[in-house]
């Protein structure tokens, strides 16, 4: 019996053990659930609301005059989810004693979730009056003055204004629920939604934006004079643009002791400074120079689309609080910008093919540039889903998710297999691939490379 | 000479790259095409993150099967996909003294299967619940090995404008009487314990004879392919990493050819 022989069936009893030992864990844990799947998450056993509301009619037919049946009454209908009929029993209820804080503040609380806002307020105002300490009075007025905030607060075009006056902070309904939240929490601390960042910032962002445009005009006379010392000049802008916006990260980072890319600002622009990265890269190590032209112009547009935002930092929120966060953001950011070197060279390629342009790199560099460029990306994609399904797995509990995100990038992983092998370059690696398998290798597009 | 079985032509094609092309090109734009059908179709597929697959399929996706024939036969073609990848790699594995520089790439092979095997390992023997309410103090019931979960204690984090932006509960986890583990879950940091996870995702107030109870609304999720999984995902990291390094020697060596 040939050893390769051997070795298959080994692997198949192997595989096939494996298999059986998955089923019969299967089974044993749906067994010992008893209930199999099902997991009623109520710890408590399950109330009859209606047949307790049904006494309770009766109760308050025969006793109008019963407060305390008209409350627990109240209460059924709000834990049934009634709250129209809970309004009224509490209504009953309050006519007959009306200095109860308690019910005053359930019934705003259906108020609430009818959307009379008015009248809730009304209510927890009335409930705070009675008992200043009534913290779930206070709580709930809270939440309503800071949906009515929520609603009411017109759209700004220009940069927010982050240091609101007490007088401001006042008259809005923010500032009422801060004030509320004061009383209750004795605490008393100005908002503070982000951070004015220090002086320089500025500078650095409008003086990084100038080399790269300046590099850009500069590419382009490149295109028209094709003299050395332009596309040098474009070359050292990129550098001191890069620089600086480096340092502005840099500092950006510091300021805020995460990396900043939880707003489009911040993704913007290390999306941005991906992009020159990327281009750097390139052009250091094949001095593609005006071939890089379209990644820069990516790098500028998006540049100069958030001179006009607000800078500031927003404080982190718990959810993105893990360093798997920053990985992650990080790696996609960057295998995006290695995906739209990709697509510029694949679309010089192209055009080579039919200009055969001197300007433009030779078509065997623009293959290896493409295929690099698609290998890179897609290897950091790898790494930034795999990150990602950890951190899905810790935030949410599980590492694969049907939202929009979890499919989507999970429909460009596969396309980004099989696309790698169908590009341009890949074309040439199925050609070699088939020529190795007749020696017996093989290759698959899920490692992403080339036999 | 009676041929050997890897170099039948049955097995080649199994081990085939067109082969995985067209499985790969056919399950994404199944999945692509399918997904399409999701956000206008709540009442059905509302719910798939809320159980696991094979759960789903069987409460809600035979409910409607013009709408979600595509996820059974899209699992079909990965679960194929995931069969030429595995001959693929055994493929290697016998051939491994002429192919050993190639261990990056095959790695991803290995978690790739690994990862797809766990995936319908967890959809087939799984639970998901969600808002599983407890008090301080309470201890509750898991349907798993006689396994029980205890709130001890509860804690919510306020900003500086007052709204609670997490949780803090401590968390003990016994089987019988014995403490398995505890931990203070909070964002990011829930309870897990072979293939359990456990994480706060709100909280309330109630009150019980005119005393105010704070309860934690928790979610209990259990995936026993989980740490195959994790295996799988570290198997394709180091393989993505071996291969970033061996792309560029392979460059070198002139293992790429120029081919325009």
């Amino acid at each position: 019996m040939k050893k390769e022989t051997i070795l298959l069936v080994v692997i198949t009893l192997a595989i096939g053990a494996l298999g059986g030992i998955i089923y019969t864990n299967a089974q044993k844990d749906r067994s010992a659930g008893g209930q199999g799947q099902t997991f009623n998450p109520a710890s408590a056993p399950p109330v009859d609301y209606q047949q307790q509301i049904k006494t309770l009619k009766e109760i308050v037919a025969k006793e109008a005059n019963n407060r305390q049946a008209w409350v627990q009454l109240g209460n059924n209908y709000f834990d049934s989810g009634d709250p129209m009929k809970a309004i009224e029993a509490y209504d009953k209820a309050l006519k007959l004693d009306d200095k109860d804080p308690d019910v005053l503040t359930d019934q705003g609380i259906m108020y609430r979730r009818v959307g009379w806002f008015d009248k809730a307020v009304a209510n927890f105002l009335k409930a705070t009056k009675l008992n200043p300490q009534h913290v779930n009075s206070l709580f709930n007025l809270g939440i309503v003055y800071s949906q009515e905030e929520k609603r009411k607060r017109p759209r700004r075009s220009g940069p927010a204004t982050w240091n609101w006056s007490r007088r401001e902070r006042a008259r809005t309904g923010y500032g009422r629920c801060l004030t509320t939240w004061k009383t209750a929490t004795s605490k008393c601390r100005p908002i503070c939604r982000g951070q004015r960042l220090n002086n320089p910032q500025p500078l650095l962002l409008y003086a990084a934006f100038g080399s790269y445009l300046l590099a850009v005009l500069l590419y382009l006379c490149h295109v028209l004079l094709r003299r050395p010392w332009v596309w040098r000049s474009a070359f050292i802008l990129v550098l001191i643009g890069f620089a600086l916006q480096t340092v502005s990260l840099a500092l950006r980072w510091v300021s805020a002791g995460y990396l900043p890319v939880t707003n489009l600002f911040s993704t913007q622009f290390f999306f941005s400074w991906a992009l020159a990265a990327t281009y750097l890269y390139f052009e250091l190590r094949y001095r593609i120079h005006a071939a890089g032209l379209f990644v820069m112009f990516c790098s500028l547009l998006l540049f100069g689309s958030i001179l006009t935002r607000d800078p500031a930092l927003p404080p982190l929120i718990p959810a993105l609080d893990t360093p798997l966060f920053t990985l992650h953001v990080a790696s996609s950011f960057v295998a995006y910008a290695f995906f739209t070197m990709a697509f510029s060279m694949g679309v010089l390629y192209l055009l080579q093919r039919r200009l055969r342009h001197a300007l433009l790199p030779e078509l065997t560099l623009l293959r290896k540039l493409n295929e690099e460029a698609i290998f890179l990306g897609f290897s950091l994609f790898t790494l930034c889903m795999i990150i990602g399904s950890i951190w899905a797995y810790v935030a949410w509990g599980y590492y694969f998710s049907w939202n929009m995100s979890g499919r989507r990038w999970s429909g460009c992983f596969m396309p980004g297999c099989v696309t790698q092998n169908l590009s341009v370059a890949g074309r040439a690696a199925v050609m070699q691939c088939c020529r190795s398998s007749a020696s017996g290798s093989c290759c698959s597009p899920t490692s992403g490379s080339v036999c | 000479m009676r041929k050997s079985l890897l170099e039948s032509r049955l097995w080649k094609l199994f081990c085939s790259l067109k082969l995985a092309i067209v499985l790969a090109s056919a399950a994404t734009l199944l999945i692509i095409g399918g997904s399409l059908l999701i956000p206008f179709n709540p009442r059905i597929f509302a719910s798939l993150d809320s159980m696991p697959l094979g759960d789903w399929l069987s409460s809600f996706a035979v409910r409607a099967p013009a709408l979600t024939w595509w996820i059974p036969v899209a699992g079909l073609l990965l679960v194929l996909l995931g069969l030429n990848t595995l001959c693929c790699f055994i493929d290697w594995l016998c051939h491994f003294r002429a192919r050993w520089r190639k261990c990056g790439e095959y790695l991803i092979h290995l978690g790739f299967v690994c990862v797809l095997a766990a995936y319908l390992w967890g959809s087939l023997a799984g639970f998901r619940s969600e808002k599983n309410l407890l008090f301080v103090g309470q201890r509750k019931p898991l349907p798993l090995q006689n396994l029980s979960l205890q709130l001890e204690a509860f804690e919510p984090v306020f900003n500086r404008s007052g709204r609670p932006v997490d949780m803090l509960n401590s968390l003990a986890l016994y089987r019988g009487d014995k403490l398995l583990k505890r931990v203070q879950t909070r964002t990011n940091h829930p309870l897990t314990w072979n293939g359990l996870v456990i994480l706060p995702t709100s909280y309330g107030q109630t009150v019980v004879n005119r005393r105010y109870r704070t309860y934690s609304i928790l979610t209990i999720n259990y995936d026993p392919g989980a740490n195959l999984a994790l295996s799988g995902g570290i198997a394709m990291g180091g393989g993505v990493l071996l291969t970033l390094f061996s792309f560029y020697r392979k460059r070198e060596r002139g293992d790429r050819p120029d081919i325009v």
